[in-house]
């Protein structure tokens, strides 16, 4: 099994990048928006048109996820952080 | 020359020099069957040790993997030099031992997305609560292209690290055909978005 973790919600990722995952606090902080930013393509793909159609087709649609790389080797999914990090 | 010396010396030689061969003389037939066994034994320890520690050539299916990997008919070579997740990157395509079904020889090709102490998305995006992880020390985080038919990390969670056994680094259809180094799609972002940003704020 794998281990339990804490879930959180992405407008409070500033508070907990700052912890490795040993729960050590991370020197010097990081500040997420000074990493560099990266995204990662991944895909929802699916048959178009009848099951057994030789006409059917897969189609893929594009979802982007956007990542922070930081100098420490840190990386961080920011797709929905991205989003909400100035309010 | 002691005589203590010479018994001993003369015990070496003995030792250093080949005994005369019994089986081959006396039963060349079995020699041939002892020679090519062991032959046969040598070349599966061999094969043995390059598939763990080398190189892989496999077929692969499913649908998880669109459209990086066909759902079938492609080929994959793995390299094991990443196994237990050494020296791998956001981004890579990584081999797994099942989590849950690995006794039965179940092994699956995944996206790795985090690595020990990375921050990811614990379901696709927009999908669910929206709440986020941090991978725990000694596992990763492994996610299907194709999110919708893909059973991965958002199903049973992280995986440890030792489940790992390498990196896909090409791919090819049956006998090398159309083969094709992977690239890590973890891209910089395309300079038109940066100035898109720019414009709404």
């Amino acid at each position: 099994m794998a281990p339990l973790v804490e879930t959180f919600h992405p407008a409070r990722l500033q508070q907990h990048i700052q912890y490795q995952a040993d729960g050590k606090v991370r020197k010097p902080p990081v500040d997420l928006r000074q990493c560099a930013l990266k995204e990662l393509i991944q895909y929802e793909c699916d048959l178009r048109g009848p099951l057994n159609d030789p006409k059917s087709k897969v189609v893929c649609d594009p979802v982007l996820k956007l990542f922070r790389k930081c100098a420490n080797g840190l990386t961080v999914e920011t797709t929905s952080w991205e989003d909400i990090h100035d309010r | 020359m002691s005589s203590r010396l010479s018994y001993y010396l003369q015990r070496s030689v003995r030792f250093l020099s080949p005994a005369p061969p019994v089986i081959a003389n006396r039963y060349p037939r079995l020699h041939n069957v002892l020679w090519v066994t062991k032959a046969a034994g040598y070349a599966l320890l061999f094969g043995h040790l390059i598939t763990t520690y080398g190189f892989s050539y496999t077929g692969t299916w499913g649908v998880s993997m669109l459209p990086s990997i066909a759902s079938s008919g492609d080929f994959v070579l793995i390299s094991k030099f990443y196994r237990h997740g050494r020296g791998l990157e956001v981004g890579d395509l990584v081999t797994y031992k099942h989590p849950y079904h690995g006794d039965q020889g179940l092994y699956g090709i995944k996206r790795l997305v985090g690595l020990p102490g990375d921050f990811v998305l614990r379901d696709s995006p927009g999908a669910k609560e929206g709440v986020m992880i941090q991978v725990p020390q000694g596992h990763c985080w492994i996610v299907g292209d194709n999110l919708p038919l893909s059973r991965d990390s958002r199903m049973f969670g992280p995986i440890p690290l030792g489940l790992i056994k390498g990196k896909v680094i090409a791919k090819s259809q049956l006998f090398g055909r159309d083969f094709k180094w992977m690239k890590n799609p973890l891209q910089d972002v395309a300079d038109d978005m940066h100035d898109e940003e720019d414009e709404t704020i």
